[in-house]
């Protein structure tokens, strides 16, 4: 067999362009390897969201193609949808559901054995802290638990590509300790995930790879130590290479 | 008192600009020129429907002589009537209002003194309450006003003023309500007493057209000739405004703004902690108790149809829109069983016309709640599914609901002649089609636009819609009674809804209703 079939990329967007009322993704190429945990990392109206938004399949790219596990999503977006899944910023639960039939849902939804997803829900249940909520529906819950309820559901069907769009803002320290552990388990299990984050010590922390995405283009991509070893001469936080890369192209422009 | 003022001005602004954003974004541009040229379609259709009113009433009216004591009573009756219907109106709206997640806590955390918030809640409110009653019946003003002279411009201003005092009212009774019933059940139990109010106030003003009735009010107006009351007397002031005193209409008005400044001086505080105390109170409601290892995991099709149901059947203000739409209908019901007793001709038409009617107010709410409350369209429009298979199962499950909400009253037509129940099942139905096709082609593009503006524009068409079917069902029962011309509205009604351009969501929801 082929060594590039095999390892075929988790997500491959080439050429790809967004514009609303004006240019907000030029031009973006990125592939990001199976088994990654990929930080999508820049400030406010970078053209993050909008980036994920579009690998999910929510808006249609101007240009450009975006292929899942080698499969098209123009193409074929129903297969593509079946192996990932999407937690926008704000939660989108229904507050009329309690955290279990929203289980229930998704796991019907992605059409998961009812065992499986009674085992699944189980267990993340119990990492998240959601089991003595589970009867309550959701409207009276605070922002940070409808995140842990839309975290759970969007685990319940073990995707292969997990996008997560700011997916640590509204949990407190100890949660945010406890979701963090819960993706490098997924990543250690095989699972792709691609965060975006403008929290710099999350991306520095957790990621493998990271993207530095400045008026939607991707202007630094590497590991930790190659963007340090690149831009902030060996030493230096990554927050000093982020405000350098973003001041530098600034200036440029 | 150095500052104050300007900062009056600045949270009426505030409160102004929010309102005015809700009502302008339906009139916005930028839409797929369909849209635009549906809007157009409803209002040249309105503005038709109200010359026709004209018309017909350049055949019927007359001036009368000076008002009489007992009309003046019979006039301020009415008002009353109105008053306390637009109250109940008012009252599930500042309910809503108040139970808005936290949107009172950013104002009273600023350092604003608590009574000028209030006192702009209550300005803006009172303001606001009128337009839609202005709206609805301006077919009626506009008849007076035109043939009975520009000094009925009065009644619109009555209108006005009436309405102000009853948004002020409803938020004193809002505010009592609070008090004796906590921040817990003052949402279920007012949201449910104002639905029930407003039933038992349809069936009380139908009291006339029965026998006791008339006999009642026979009565009442000979006592009130043989009293003879004061016809400059304080009571009647608001039926002197309303028939065109403007001294009177100063009253009014001055005491409106003393309620308001009363209202403001006593309850400010009041009012601050319930806003506060209620935009936190989500009740945690708990649903049978049930373990994760008992996850209740369904097929596709029924798991889609059971999240909508549970949806509506926990959402109470769907009830209560449900029975709010269904008191409109009572008074053609109570003439149709009237009509049954006296075994009097019924008019298939008007029957099924009536069923019809019925369909349209009560899958609206269904319609919106399941198609644009939607909270989750991104987890919908990221799932394995078809697009058009989620909205086939929204579309079976709101005609599933409304049809049952609509099982007696088609029973009933049914029974009295098979015919008009069948036109009236195949009415329900297709108007129920059309209603779901005009909310999905809106929801479809809403989606890509997530909080976008363009959400709204359902709710205007859905307004005008709804006024529409006010004025051409007035005509229809009030001019074309007993013919089957009682159908031509009802017909533009549906073609409007469904001569549509066949649009990509459209194909793909009769794919999605005969896949699913
Ligand atoms: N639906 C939309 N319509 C118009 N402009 C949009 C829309 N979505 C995003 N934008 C604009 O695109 C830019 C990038 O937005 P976004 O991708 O949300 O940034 P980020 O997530 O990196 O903060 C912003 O300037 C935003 O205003
Ligand atoms: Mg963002």
């Amino acid at each position: 067999m082929d060594a590039s079939l095999s390892q075929v990329d988790a997500l491959a967007i080439s050429g790809l362009r967004k514009a609303f009322d004006k240019p907000v993704v030029k031009d973006l190429t990125l592939q990001v390897r199976p088994g990654e945990l990929y930080a999508l990392l820049g400030s406010n109206g970078a053209g993050k969201t909008t980036t994920l938004r579009m690998v999910a399949g929510l808006i249609a790219p101007d240009a450009g193609s975006v292929h899942i596990f080698g499969i098209d999503c123009a193409q074929d977006p129903l297969a593509a949808r079946a192996v990932t899944a999407w937690v926008p910023d704000e939660p989108m639960i229904y507050d009329k559901l309690t955290p279990l039939e929203y289980m229930a849902l998704i796991a019907g939804l992605w059409s998961v054995k009812p065992a499986l997803a009674a085992q699944r829900t189980d267990e993340l249940f119990t990492t998240l802290g959601l089991n003595e909520v589970a009867n309550q529906r959701c409207e009276a819950f605070s922002r940070g638990m409808k995140q842990k309820v839309a975290l759970a559901g969007a685990l319940v069907h073990e995707p292969r590509l997990l996008l997560l769009d700011e997916p640590l803002t509204g949990l407190d320290a100890a949660m945010a300790r406890i979701v963090k552990d819960l993706l490098d388990a997924r990543v250690r299990g095989g699972a792709t995930i691609i965060l975006t984050t403008h929290i710099l010590e999350v991306a520095e922390r957790m990621a493998s790879r990271i993207g530095i995405l400045h008026h939607g283009e991707l202007v630094a991509e590497g590991t930790f130590s190659q963007l340090q070893a690149r831009f902030g001469g060996g030493k230096g936080s990554l927050e000093d290479v982020f405000v350098d890369l973003v001041t530098d192209t600034r200036s440029a422009a | 008192m150095n500052l104050p003022r300007p900062r009056l001005f600045l949270l009426l602004d505030h409160e102004f600009r929010l309102w005015r954003r809700r009502f302008s974004s339906v009139a916005d541009g930028n839409r797929p020129w369909y849209q635009s040229r549906f809007l157009m379609f409803l209002g040249v259709v309105y503005v038709a429907a109200q010359a026709g009113d004209f018309l017909l009433m350049w055949s019927t009216h007359a001036t009368g002589p000076e008002p009489t004591f007992p009309q003046l009573v019979g006039v301020d009756l009415l008002i009353a009537a109105f008053l306390v219907f637009v109250t109940i109106t008012e009252l599930s709206f500042v309910i809503a209002r108040a139970y808005t997640r936290g949107e009172a806590d950013l104002l009273y955390a600023a350092p604003i003194p608590p009574h000028l918030i209030f006192a702009s809640r209550l300005i803006r409110g009172a303001l606001g309450a009128a337009p839609t009653w202005l709206l609805l019946l301006s077919p009626v003003v506009n008849g007076y006003i035109v043939f009975d002279g520009i000094r009925y411009v009065s009644i619109y201003v009555t209108i006005f003023l009436v309405s102000g005092l009853a948004h002020i009212i409803a938020n004193l009774l809002l505010l009592g309500m609070y008090r004796v019933l906590g921040p817990r059940h003052t949402k279920s139990i007012g949201n449910f007493m104002a639905g029930v109010a407003l039933l038992s106030f349809i069936f009380a003003s139908q009291f006339a057209r029965f026998p006791w009735g008339l006999r009642f009010v026979e009565r009442l107006d000979n006592a009130l000739t043989a009293f003879a009351g004061n016809v400059q007397g304080w009571p009647l002031a608001p039926a002197r405004a309303l028939l065109g005193s403007f001294p009177d209409m100063i009253i009014l008005a001055t005491l409106g703004m003393a309620l308001v400044g009363i209202a403001v001086l006593l309850f400010s505080n009041a009012y601050e902690r319930m806003m506060l105390d209620c935009g936190q109170a989500h009740g945690e409601h708990v649903q049978p108790g049930r373990t994760s290892r008992q996850l209740p995991v369904l097929g596709l099709r029924l798991t889609l149809l059971r999240k909508e149901f549970a949806a509506m059947r926990r959402n109470p203000t769907l009830w209560v829109q449900l029975l709010s739409s269904t008191a409109y209908v009572i008074p053609a019901g109570m003439s149709l069983g009237r009509s049954m007793f006296s075994g009097d001709y019924l008019d298939p038409a008007i029957m099924a016309g009536m069923l019809a009617f019925m369909s349209v107010t009560t899958s609206s709410p269904v319609m919106q709640l399941v198609f644009l409350n939607e909270n989750a369209p991104e987890l919908m429009a990221t799932a394995p599914i078809p697009r058009s298979f989620d909205l086939g199962c929204k579309w079976q499950i709101s005609a599933l609901f409304t049809l049952g909400f609509l099982c007696a009253p088609l029973a009933l037509v049914a029974w009295l002649s098979p015919l008009a129940g069948l036109a009236g099942l195949l009415f329900c139905i297709v108007g129920i089609a059309c209603h779901a096709i005009v909310y999905i082609s809106f929801v479809d593009q809403a989606v890509p636009y997530r909080n976008s503006k363009k959400m709204h524009l359902p709710l205007g068409a859905g307004l005008l819609t709804i006024l529409l079917a006010v004025t051409l069902g007035g005509l229809a029962f009030t001019t074309l009674r007993h013919s089957w011309f009682a159908l031509v509205p009802l017909l533009v009604l549906l073609v409007m809804f469904g001569a549509l351009v066949p649009t990509p969501a459209r194909r793909r929801l009769v794919m999605g209703v005969l896949s699913a």
